[in-house]
């Protein structure tokens, strides 16, 4: 009897935990992301169609249709800045990447909305990304390492990654304010 | 009969354990379950409309925190200010948002430029839509999705007028709002924790997981007996 009451304690004490959401939320946003990206309050901005064929490589990218027909970006001073949300498991988290020279120059975690997988937002996740670019088949140009119970926010933030590589390339072909707007 | 229930529960737990693992690659969480017999098991009701326009072709409505055009949620919110038809399509202004729709009801594009706390309700003066934040109006340009202060010439605009919405839009909407949350991820999570069953579920699930440790052990115990 005293075996059988020691394990129903324990099943109560491993049922009472509470769940931890205290880590998502807004941590930086969208102006001064650009602000400190850009280094100006007011950065130009533009606008890149989604044509066929793009819409096809971001929907390979993001492994469903991307959901829109216009991907807007700001720029400053030769870099781009995009801010994509990204479903990780059931919400969309807000991320924001920086690129020059076609290579990533940061890349932030705007806005945390899932319960699980926020240390993505951390430096030590997000540095990885730092000086990445595409391969010649278009992925991001090296590994990024997951984090123990975040898999799928990784996930997401390594399409995110790529996927604004991808359109920044497309922007600096059709929009060449870019390159002289150092 | 242990056995059998156990053998039971062992691939009910494997086999949404299995999906569970692989669910960004079958996207579980964009996928509604709100099926009758799984809304009744939860005992949830489809959310009432809070807020609902009526443009010349679309149908938005709020209900349950999200937005919907023609039944299809588009955005989470806690407010609509409205939506009205412009030059590039249809223009809807939510709390947080603006969203442009081709007219054909793509979406085009969304942006979050800071809206005005006391923006209110949201209108056409024939060219471009207006919000109306009290004191202080603000045209949208939809071009590049943002705001600029109306100019004090600004024609007095038509404002988006609320719209009633039949029981059975009302019905489409909320199970489109009901789908979002009550997701075959959710359902299935709660399968494989035992929480599908409010209350006693997650102890009947550790009652069948303590029985197969009890046939694992046992069964090593009989194995290894019989090799002695």
């Amino acid at each position: 009897m005293r075996r059988f009451l020691a394990g129903l304690l324990l099943l109560v004490a491993i049922h009472a935990g509470g769940d931890a959401r205290a880590e998502a939320g807004e941590y930086l946003t969208r102006e001064a992301f650009l602000e400190a990206a850009l280094a100006t309050a007011e950065p130009a901005s533009d606008v890149v169609w989604l044509d066929e064929a793009l819409r096809n490589r971001a929907a390979d990218i993001l492994g469903h249709d991307p959901g829109m027909l216009r991907a807007r970006y700001w720029y400053a001073a030769g870099r781009t800045a995009w801010v994509f949300d990204e479903i990780g498991k059931e919400r969309p988290i807000t991320m924001g990447v920086v690129i020059e020279n076609g290579t990533i120059r940061d890349f932030r975690v705007l806005t945390f909305r899932e319960s699980r997988g926020w240390e993505i937002r951390y430096a030590f996740f997000t540095r990885q990304f730092d000086g990445l670019g595409l391969d010649r088949d278009g992925e991001l140009d090296a590994t990024i390492d997951s984090i123990s119970g975040a898999t799928l926010s990784v996930r997401a933030a390594r399409r995110v990654a790529n996927l604004a590589l991808v359109f920044d390339d497309v922007a600096r072909r059709t929009n060449t304010e870019i390159a002289s707007a150092r | 009969m242990l056995g059998i229930a156990s053998c039971v529960f062992l691939l009910l737990i494997a086999l949404t354990g299995f999906a569970l693992n692989h669910a960004d690659r079958f996207s579980l969480s964009q996928r509604s379950a709100a099926l009758p017999f799984i809304v009744a098991l939860y005992g949830v009701d489809a959310p009432p409309i809070d807020a609902a326009y009526a443009t010349a072709e679309r149908v938005v409505a709020l209900a349950g925190g999200f937005v919907a055009v023609d039944g299809n949620v588009v955005a989470e919110t806690h407010g609509l200010l409205g939506a009205v038809d412009v030059r590039d399509g249809l223009l809807v202004v939510t709390a947080d948002e603006l969203l442009l729709f081709t007219p054909e009801g793509m979406l085009v594009e969304r942006a979050s430029p800071a809206l005005p706390a006391s923006a209110r309700r949201l209108g056409s003066d024939g060219d471009s839509a207006v919000v109306d934040a009290g004191s202080v109006r603000f045209v949208v340009d939809t071009g590049t999705m943002t705001l600029r202060p109306a100019a004090a010439s600004l024609r007095e605009p038509g404002w988006a007028k609320p719209a009633v919405v039949s029981d059975e839009q009302a019905r489409q909407i909320g199970n489109a709002v009901l789908g979002r949350t009550l997701n075959w991820s959710r359902v299935l999570n709660d399968v494989h924790s035992g929480r599908v069953l409010p209350g006693a579920g997650p102890f009947i699930a550790d009652l069948a997981a303590l029985c197969l440790v009890y046939l694992a052990v046992s069964g090593l115990y009989l194995g290894l007996r019989r090799n002695r």
